[in-house]
């Protein structure tokens, strides 16, 4: 229920060395548009500056110049209408599964503008329950397996029902296997709660897999090379779709945007045919 | 193949044997392991009972009393209430100073964690104190102090502050960032960021900390109650050897070392309790 609106955004970074100071450019004039319910995906080499992107749309870094606006508003700190979730879960250790996911709409509840204890609680287990954990409320992160801890992570991201979700690599640190079903897991979820979601990866396929639009950027300074549409059928609908021709050919695509960043800059003349065809009117 | 099957068989039998009894081979098991922990422990007390009353002669036989007449006198001491007040004297005095210790330790130690540059003024002054014996400073707080509780209590504390507040500052300086991250995404301001991430983040570590200041707290105190005091298990122990009551002074040691054990035993309880989660 938000739009996402990137301006002219650069940040560079500080870096004092032993004698004289350096500036390093993370990013470098960005623009985007984020529209309303949107999966938009960022696919980059390491240190492309993704993260950073995803720090400053999350309001955790403020940009060097440009600005971030949700619904027309300033980014100008963390909010309860951003969610974020981490590669590494940062499931609070000393919380069970049940209390981990309440955090949010605790805070929610200080503000003078959340749920009374009980239905917080009843809340936490309906997201558990959505991200397809039942009986383990009164677990703790330890006692949990890695794809486990990251759905309690997406659910105590979602039960404050946040406008935007933020996700920087979360899948990276599962075993395939485990990162399928939470794609779909969280193909389901945002078909349901149509929040509009900036998911960051390095990988290609996951980003063609999950996004309805995939940013591919370059690194040294962060820029986005290219905007490609994907224009697949329903995921969860259709066996296998990774294994279709269509999907090959976007996967290719930005396979070769990405591989020729690296080389530095050649012509990309295959990419602009494919993204209007992928995106018929 | 036919070996490998010969040579399974013999494997199943036992198998099944060993099936047959589980609960009296497990007890046997139980029974042999904790023979073994404690078989240092049987050996020094066999060798405390039987070395003064076989080897030693008894002009030296004085000086180390056989254990049973230790614990005979021992029970005398808990008979008549003896032992209770001076136990009671020593612990209220390490009490009050460790509960003090805690009590201020914590609270310092999470503003120098916080604010990185007192942090950045007090470590080196800190490094000093933490370095210096308490024991040393003794006569110092004797000076200032007299020789009261006052004194005794203070130099509990000191040597009880130390651990407490460098652990408390280690435990919280390295509370993952991420969570702190993860704490500002779910609409934690600073205060709550402290208070339910911060601490609770650092509380394994704060107790590993108030573990080694309950030990040392005990530690201090009774070499403190051995220069000047009118109670407490340290005066006990001097002042039987300055009475020539030979087993009395062995029976105060053997409380005191009980004692200690004992503090230990419940700290690192009390540890396992609030750090459980820590335990991955």
């Amino acid at each position: 229920m938000s739009t996402i609106e990137i301006k002219n955004l650069s940040k560079t970074f500080q870096r004092t060395g032993a004698s004289e100071q350096s500036a390093v450019t993370a990013l470098e004039s960005l623009d985007l548009w984020i529209q309303d319910g949107e999966f938009f995906t960022l696919v980059g080499p390491s240190g492309c500056g993704k993260s950073t992107l995803l720090d400053i749309l999350a309001g955790l870094s403020s940009p060097s110049r440009g600005e971030v606006l949700v619904d027309g508003a300033p980014v100008s700190g963390p909010s309860l209408e951003r969610s974020v979730v981490f590669q590494q879960y940062a499931l609070f250790p000393w919380l069970t599964a049940a209390a981990n996911v309440q955090v949010g709409l605790e805070s929610q509840a200080r503000h003078g503008q959340g749920l009374n204890k009980a239905e917080r609680r009843v809340r936490a287990h309906e997201y558990l329950r959505l991200v397809g954990l039942e009986g383990v409320e009164a677990k703790y992160p330890h006692e949990l397996s890695g794809g486990m801890r990251q759905r309690v992570a997406i659910a105590r991201a979602l039960a404050h029902e946040p406008k935007v979700l933020l996700m920087d690599e979360p899948f990276a640190a599962l075993d395939a296997q485990t990162r399928e079903q939470l794609q779909d897991l969280l193909l389901d979820i945002w078909k349901r709660t149509k929040t509009t979601i900036v998911f960051i990866t390095h990988g290609i396929e996951e980003a063609v897999y999950l996004g309805q639009k995939v940013a591919v950027m370059s690194s040294k300074p962060g820029k986005i090379k290219e905007i490609v549409d994907i224009d697949l059928e329903d995921r969860l609908s259709v066996d296998d779709i990774r294994s279709t021709r269509r999907f090959g050919e976007y996967r290719h695509h930005i396979w070769t945007l990405l591989h020729n960043s690296n080389q530095q800059e050649t012509d990309t003349p295959t990419g602009k045919t494919l993204v209007t065809s992928g995106a018929p009117a | 193949m036919s070996t490998l099957v010969l040579q399974d068989q013999p494997a199943s039998i036992d198998v099944v044997s060993a099936q047959r009894k589980p609960s009296t081979g497990r007890a046997i098991k139980a029974l042999r392991k904790t023979l073994y922990r404690s078989g240092a422990i049987i050996g020094f007390l066999l060798v405390w009972e039987l070395v003064p009353q076989f080897v030693l002669e008894p002009a030296s036989k004085v000086f180390l009393p056989p254990l049973h007449e230790v614990l005979q006198q021992l029970w005398k001491m808990i008979i008549s209430g003896d032992l209770a007040t001076h136990i009671a004297a020593s612990l209220s005095r390490s009490a009050i100073g460790f509960i003090l210790a805690v009590a201020i330790g914590v609270p310092v130690g999470l503003v120098v964690a916080w604010f990185s540059k007192v942090g950045d003024f007090l470590n080196p002054l800190l490094e000093v104190f933490r370095n210096t014996a308490a024991l040393a400073l003794l006569p110092v707080f004797t000076l200032l102090l007299g020789i009261g509780e006052l004194s005794k209590v203070s130099i509990v504390l000191y040597a009880a502050f130390f651990p407490v507040l460098l652990n408390t500052i280690l435990g919280a300086r390295s509370v993952d960032p991420l969570l702190i991250r993860a704490g500002r995404t779910l609409g934690l301001n600073s205060f709550e960021i402290f208070s339910k991430v911060v601490l609770p983040a650092s509380v394994p570590i704060i107790f590993t900390g108030i573990r080694m200041a309950g030990t040392s707290a005990v530690l201090v105190l009774i070499a403190a109650e051995m220069i000047g005091a009118k109670a407490g298990l340290g005066y006990l122990i001097t002042n039987s050897q300055a009475s020539f009551l030979i087993p009395k002074m062995y029976a105060a040691i053997l409380t005191v070392a009980i004692l200690g054990f004992a503090v230990n035993a419940a700290l690192v309880a009390l540890e396992r309790h609030f750090s459980r989660w820590a335990r991955a």
